[in-house]
């Protein structure tokens, strides 16, 4: 990281609007926050608070009515086209449902191999040699690269995809509710799998959430959302501690509690 | 191929066998009948089974039925393959580009798959070969003409459904330029039902192109079933088996491929 | 009904040379909640399904599931209910929702049309979805996840079951309507008098409602008993690694999260 990027924050957006599609008047508004450079932003709501719209937009997925999105101070907001590829390998997305982020028929050396093919980050004859450093970096072993998704566990299949998001070294890295799909007993591994990359890269995480206790031990900064709105933001030690909307108390009193 | 065998039931089974009789009989033609079978080779009107030159008998010209029977399956199996083959790999690339692009060129490619699917594959079939003049590669191009819409709207809906799943999306941020994520990702996973059509392409344009040579606008340097059932309706009454013997190997053959797909159709995927 | 429900002994499931499902042995109380934790591929939903008598065909049991409160196998929908995890796949998507409950009651209750309708919208009602008389002509893809696993309560009660089974039926909602759920599904056990068997992977959903806790690893039944005894003095070590996994709302933030480590279980 050179000195001026760490100035800048890693994504900002300001006033972010979208419709939801024919839902109505609902749809996300005056959305604003800023995530800097090896923290971690925790957007949290239930579900239809529009954390994934909100995702989507990010990722320029889609198009918001208003508002704007920075990436490093860059204006990405209405970027198309050959500038955004450009751009993608700085911001990726790990989904939350890990089998359905991966082409049904490709082994998990073709998965991997599409970064690096995309975007000429590797010579060919060097291509197994880096998919198999990506694959020992999330804990997996080389031998599962001729391997279907569909026979690798939701753990595994969750760390495959972390690895590709991890092989353009983005600054950015948005986490569509990682864990949810896992079992709680492997959600500890997942995430203490993101940390180390996290403390080693100095990479930023937006990680949406429905599940508070899970945020809790993951995030810096929260912003909780209701309706498309955020009602309560700061940092995750505060927020907690007192919250004031409504919806923040929901949540976290839906948490489930481990009583003896 | 004994994986393959041992995956298929009953209906598979029989369709497999079927068909690889009449593929031997295309490929061993020449061997067990040597020359042209279009040449006169004997008495006209030879019963079946009377000579043992000529095992089903003769035509009215004299030309050996067993000969036209074999090197008929030919022509059969060449037409019906390739043009079923063309039909739906065309129909998946326009389905898969309407499907993918969506807004005007989804339009554009959706009203004239429908101008194709008003008229009816044979008569698509019968002026093309009009126009083109009957030889085996118009035949194929003219059969596919009236095949490859129904894969072009299959594709296509699976396409469309295909489109808002996460892996798609995947594609799209880590920069996979448009085309590439039409055909490399999302046309394989489209397939599926399309295939399935595969069965039903093939016994269609079977019995268009028999339909075709039976009209007399079939390839006139080749032997074909459709031509020899049409020389024998004149001599119906008299010499049924003129017409009888290739209708039945035209009945085996779309049996055959029926069967097949069916049984293809059942068996459990391949699990990974 | 005895004071047992259902009396398991050293059930097995295989499918081919697989054992999904090995001796196990357990027994539920009438009125009894307990709760089966395991992970993916643990098996418990194999249990689940066991129990309920909807193993596919190809599965290989052995040994015996009995119900001494039964004179015959307890039939599904009327003597035993079923809640599964999707709820989509639980509903007819063509058939109105409605109709759908109306259908349990007519063929398990044997009541005419109209009475099965009312019943319907009583069983809807007590699911807390709004407007229930009105929305009884409505699909399934008009609801939310968390409204379409409420109207799969109701048809599971329709039949008014002795036992009921609910299989993960909160892992695919959101921990909002997941708490809301859970909720009502205690609130209907309890005024029912049901007997109640919840699989989950989560430990702590399940401390929070049951009774008994049984934790299941690869296919073996590792722990079993009253659930304050496992949950404070887990015996087994696969137990006390579930429970150090748990991530609360206590959790230091940033420390390392406690990962179950398998090369120290047998």
């Amino acid at each position: 990281m050179t000195e001026s990027s760490v100035a800048l924050p890693v994504l900002e957006v300001k006033d972010l609007a979208k419709r939801f599609g024919d839902r109505g008047a609902a749809g996300l508004k005056e959305v604003s926050f800023s995530v800097s450079s090896g923290e971690t932003l925790a957007v949290v709501g239930a579900s239809g608070s529009g954390k994934t719209t909100l995702a989507r937009l990010i990722m320029r997925l889609a198009n918001p009515d208003a508002g704007s999105i920075h990436l490093h101070g860059r204006d990405i907001t209405a970027l198309h086209g050959e500038p955004l590829r450009r751009l993608r390998p700085t911001f990726q997305m790990v989904f939350q449902d890990p089998l359905a982020a991966f082409n049904p028929r490709a082994s998990v050396r073709r998965i991997l191999e599409d970064p690096l093919r995309i975007h000429a980050l590797a010579a060919k004859d060097d291509y197994d040699t880096v998919i198999a450093a990506a694959l020992d970096r999330v804990g997996l072993s080389a031998a599962l690269m001729q391997r279907l998704p569909l026979e690798l566990s939701g753990g595994q299949r969750q760390r495959i995809a972390i690895a590709r998001a991890i092989l353009t070294k983005p600054d950015l890295i948005v986490l569509d509710e990682p864990v949810s799909a896992l079992d709680v007993s492997v959600r500890a591994q997942i995430l203490n799998l993101l940390l180390d990359l996290q403390d080693e890269t100095g990479v930023a995480y937006l990680f949406i959430s429905h599940d508070l206790a899970v945020v809790r031990a993951f995030a810096d900064r929260i912003v909780v959302m209701e309706e498309g709105r955020i009602v309560e933001s700061g940092t995750t030690d505060q927020v907690l501690a007192a919250p004031q909307a409504k919806a923040t108390r929901v949540l976290i009193e839906a948490v489930p509690r481990l009583s003896h | 191929m004994t994986i393959i065998w041992r995956q298929l039931n009953w209906e598979g089974r029989i369709g497999v066998s079927l068909l690889a009789v009449l593929v031997l009989m295309a490929l061993l033609a020449p061997l067990i009948a040597p020359g042209d079978p279009l040449a006169i080779t004997g008495e006209p009107m030879l019963r079946p089974f009377a000579s043992a030159a000529h095992m089903l008998g003769t035509d009215r010209l004299g030309r050996d039925v067993f000969a036209g029977l074999l090197h008929g399956t030919r022509t059969t199996l060449l037409v019906a393959f390739f043009s079923a083959a063309v039909a739906l790999i065309v129909g998946s690339i326009v389905g898969t580009l309407a499907g993918f692009l969506g807004g005007i060129a989804d339009t554009v490619l959706m009203r004239i798959t429908e101008a194709f699917q008003t008229v009816p594959g044979f008569l698509l079939a019968l002026a093309a070969i009009s126009v083109t003049g009957p030889s085996v590669p118009t035949l194929i191009f003219a059969i596919s003409l009236g095949n490859w819409t129904q894969a072009a709207r299959i594709t296509r809906a699976e396409v469309l459904s295909l489109r808002e799943r996460d892996f798609v999306a995947a594609a799209r941020t880590l920069g996979m330029r448009p085309l590439e994520i039409a055909f490399r990702e999302i046309l394989p996973n489209a397939f599926g039902p399309t295939a399935s059509l595969a069965a039903i392409s093939v016994a269609a344009a079977i019995l268009i192109e028999a339909a075709l040579s039976f009209l007399g606008f079939g390839d006139p340097n080749r032997a074909t079933w459709g031509s020899m059932i049409a020389e024998g309706r004149t001599v119906l009454r008299t010499a049924p088996y003129l017409s009888i013997v290739p209708g039945i190997a035209l009945v085996v053959t779309v049996l055959g491929v029926h069967l097949l797909g069916r049984g293809l159709s059942r068996t459990e995927r391949l699990q990974p | 009904m005895t004071e047992t429900y259902l009396h398991i002994r050293n059930l097995g499931v295989n499918y081919g040379e697989t054992a999904a499902l090995q001796d196990i042995s357990l027994d539920l109380a009438t009125g009894g909640r307990l709760a089966v934790i395991g992970e993916s591929g643990s098996g418990k939903s194999t249990l689940a399904m066991a129990i309920a008598g909807l193993l596919p065909k190809s599965a290989q049991p052995e040994g015996s599931i009995d119900f001494p409160g039964f004179p015959h196998r307890p039939r599904l929908g009327k003597d035993i209910g079923v809640l599964f995890q999707d709820p989509s796949g639980s509903l007819d998507p063509v058939t109105r929702v409605g109709d759908q409950i109306a259908e349990v009651i007519m063929t398990h209750q044997g009541s005419g049309w109209i009475s099965a309708r009312v019943r319907a919208v009583e069983l809807l009602d007590r699911v807390r979805i709004p407007n229930a008389l009105s929305r009884l002509n409505s699909y399934p893809h008009e609801f939310s996840g968390g409204q379409k696993q409420r109207i799969a309560l109701a048809a599971a009660l329709a039949g008014n079951p002795s036992l009921l089974i609910a299989d993960e039926p909160t892992s695919a909602l959101d921990t909002v309507v997941q708490r809301h759920i859970v909720n009502l599904l205690d609130e209907l056990v309890r005024e029912s008098g049901l007997t109640l068997l919840f699989v989950t992977h989560d430990i702590a959903l399940a401390s929070e409602r049951a009774d008994q806790i049984a934790v299941l690893y690869q296919g073996r039944l590792v722990e079993t008993g009253v659930a304050t005894e496992v949950l404070g003095q887990p015996g087994h070590p696969y137990t006390k690694a579930l429970i150090g996994t748990h991530i609360s709302l206590d959790t230091p933030r940033r420390k390392r999260l406690a990962e179950i480590d398998m090369s120290q279980l047998q």
